[in-house]
């Protein structure tokens, strides 16, 4: 069984998001090991983009920061291959195409067959391009997560019909104004999914707040933490372990409960 | 190919098919049969003369590589516009607003003295600067924001570099009514500062983009960021023949105004067609309307001049066909200017309208055909012939194409007397003589 069907076995599923390399790939390294002793069950790792035109200024910052710290793509899989002896949860990497296909996109997926990544997520590249990347993906066993959102509802099922993995349902739920409202687009998108395939639904939470987050991971199968680590890094730097190691255990405390 | 990939294929053909708004019209499903039958990923359907393909793709150039959220707009834009591009009305308003609105056509002038001065070709000056706005950009943006009015849009947005296409949105949105927001590089917004109180005036809001390398590229981002965030009731307006299909498309075609109208006023003027067509790229916008009649006629050599900056050989450039490789970036698969692990290089030109690290997938196609050819200009170069046409003609160009006239100026004496060169005077140069001025050591500041 692969490790991430495998990270769903046990209820909600949590996925913190960091960028590999801020502020720099040795802390990263370290993050992903505590994370990882404190609840989490599956890492999203950024690796960094000049231009991550998909995401906020948080992340872009991140991807600045990972990038003026001398970070590439390679170091990023060399960090991988070392954290394979140390940790089992899934590594999902979350990248834009041009990295990828600068990189050589049999290359790219073949490398990460070869350290221990289980599956890519590429923003930039909706349902009509992904073929140009599937049979790479196929071949050498790495799931190409798709990501879903509220704005183009009618195409969840074509896109889900597809999905390996999980699907991803992109949102913009950050601060809290109405639990219920936010709760049940979560749902409405959560159902057209599992209309299309059993393949759980993860939806990305882009606040900070540990209650929020615990309320929202109700609804789906899992749920991504898309800010709330890479601002602990803005704010802490290297010194972000031990912020980190508690906000994610804070978190899979109240999720359990 | 593996019987299996192409049984994928089939099925994705099918279920493409079932999934799409228009179903006789889906291309996505014949995109997929095609690959399908011929056992080929790389199937592409169109013609191979740089005529669009179904798929908005130029070649292997083009696609659409944007974030899911984004989809539906770009499909909804899609259908509006191979809608409207056939509507007898829609073109009755348009052609009306470049006649009485925009000042169209624009003259074709015989520049006499420089033909004299360099003593070779004849060399005629397509006058784009001589629009409304005071460039080609409204070309584009007048069917752009008359498009997005028919959609039942109420609110346009923008990307701007030199602050060209800023201003000729304002305008537009001015004219039609539509609620306006820029985004503008904060450095440009300080080499550019006129167009930015130009374009408030014109009652826009300009936001000054702060992130990145805080140019055109960053503004561009930040345009995307903001139509992904609210794509209701908002129609970014997409100022070159780039980004995801099919903006490459719809800027050529409201672009292509520009060749219709200087093959007609050459063959009446000359009784045959030009040599070569000079003009220079940024993202591509002029060079594609200059060109694009042109394609057809294979004994038109079309000239792009891109920004050299210090030097094709220094970093500080802005030369992507001559330093660029194959990427995606900003919804295309096209050439840019990246490092080994495919960042996006920071570039450089004195120029803020052609300081973009990309070129327009079409361009990227001509070029790999061996249809058109691009050649790097230096700063230097362009400065020079800003001077010189201002000298020579009393025409004071935009520092952008000051670029294609440093070409001709290369060009012109190596040619024939009865040959002919066209050259594309994008814009006037108002905007820039306080840059040249400090440029030239000349302390004057706007």
């Amino acid at each position: 069984m692969n490790r991430i069907e495998n990270a769903f076995k046990n209820g909600k599923v949590l996925i913190p998001f960091l960028t590999g390399g801020d502020p720099n790939v040795d802390v990263t390294y370290e993050l992903i090991k505590v994370m990882a002793e404190n609840g989490a069950d599956m890492i999203e790792l950024g690796i960094p983009f000049s231009d991550p035109v998909a995401e906020g200024p948080a992340v872009q910052e991140a991807d600045l920061r990972a990038l003026a710290a001398k970070t590439t793509t390679d170091s990023i899989f060399d960090m991988v291959e070392r954290l394979r002896k140390e940790i089992d949860i899934p590594i999902v990497l979350l990248t834009y195409m041009n990295p990828i296909y600068v990189y050589g996109i049999k290359r790219f997926m073949e490398k990460c067959a070869q350290v221990g990544v289980d599956g890519v997520m590429v923003p930039d590249v909706p349902y009509e391009e992904k073929s140009e990347l599937e049979i790479d993906c196929k071949e050498n066993g790495v799931c190409l997560i798709s990501m879903t959102s509220l704005t183009t509802k009618d195409r969840i099922g074509m896109i889900s019909k597809e999905a390996e993995g999980y699907v991803y349902c992109i949102s913009t739920i950050g601060a809290l104004e109405n639990v219920d409202k936010v709760k049940n687009d979560i749902a409405d998108m959560a159902q057209l999914v599992n209309e299309a395939t059993d393949v759980p639904v993860v939806v990305g939470f882009d606040g900070s707040n540990v209650s929020d987050a615990v309320a929202i991971s109700e609804v789906p199968d899992g749920i991504v933490l898309e800010n709330a680590i890479v601002n602990l890094v803005a704010q802490y730097g290297e010194d972000a372990i031990s912020h980190v190691a508690d906000f994610v255990k804070k978190l899979k405390t109240g999720m359990i409960r | 190919m593996l019987y299996k990939t192409r049984q994928v294929f089939a099925k994705r053909a099918s279920e493409a098919r079932s999934n799409c708004h228009i179903q006789q019209k889906c291309q996505i499903g014949q995109v997929f049969a095609k690959r399908a039958k011929h056992g080929d990923r790389k199937v592409r359907m169109g013609s191979m003369k740089g005529v669009i393909m179904e798929t908005g793709r130029y070649g292997e150039y083009g696609g659409q590589y944007v974030p899911e959220i984004l989809m539906n707009a770009i499909h909804e834009l899609n259908q509006a516009y191979e809608h409207y591009k056939n509507d007898p009305e829609f073109n009755r308003e348009l052609e009306d607003l470049l006649k009485n609105y925009a000042g169209r056509p624009s003259l074709l002038y015989y520049a006499e003295k420089m033909t004299k001065d360099l003593g070779g070709a004849k060399i005629y000056l397509k006058r784009e600067d001589l629009n409304h706005t005071g460039s080609h950009k409204i070309n584009n943006v007048l069917g752009q924001v008359l498009l997005a009015k028919k959609m039942g849009k109420t609110r346009v947005i923008a990307e701007t570099g030199a602050g060209q296409h800023g201003v000729a949105t304002a305008t537009a949105a001015a004219l039609m009514g539509m609620e306006c927001e820029i985004f503008m590089g904060k450095e440009d917004t300080e080499r550019q500062a006129l167009n930015v109180y130009r374009m408030e005036l014109l009652g826009s809001k300009v936001h000054p983009v702060t992130s990145g390398t805080q140019t055109l590229k960053d503004a561009v981002n930040e345009a995307f960021r903001e139509w992904t965030s609210r794509c209701d009731d908002t129609f970014y307006v997409l100022g070159s023949v780039m980004g995801p299909h099919p903006f490459p498309m719809i800027v050529r075609d409201f672009q292509s105004v520009i060749s219709k109208e200087s093959r007609q006023q050459i063959l009446e003027a000359e009784g045959k067609l030009p040599d070569a067509i000079v003009a220079c790229v940024g993202g591509g916008s002029n060079a594609m309307g200059s060109f694009y009649e042109y394609i057809k006629d294979e004994g038109v050599q079309l000239i792009g001049c891109e920004a050299a900056g210090l030097g094709v050989d220094n970093p500080k450039n802005a030369a992507t066909v001559a330093n660029g490789s194959m990427g995606i970036f900003h919804g295309m698969k096209s050439l840019f200017c990246q490092n080994e692990y495919g960042q996006i290089a920071p570039v450089y030109s004195i120029s803020a309208g052609l300081d973009y690290p990309g070129i327009g997938p079409e361009h990227a196609w001509l070029n790999e055909i061996g249809r058109a050819s691009y050649v790097p200009v230096t700063d230097e170069e362009a400065v020079q012939a800003f001077e010189y046409l201002s000298r020579t003609e009393g025409i004071i160009p935009a520092i952008e194409s000051a670029h294609a006239i440093a070409h001709v100026m290369k060009i012109a004496g190596k040619m024939d007397k009865d040959q002919i060169i066209i050259a594309t005077v994008s814009g006037r140069g108002d905007k820039d003589v306080a840059a040249i001025a400090r440029y030239r050591g000349v302390n004057l500041y706007e």
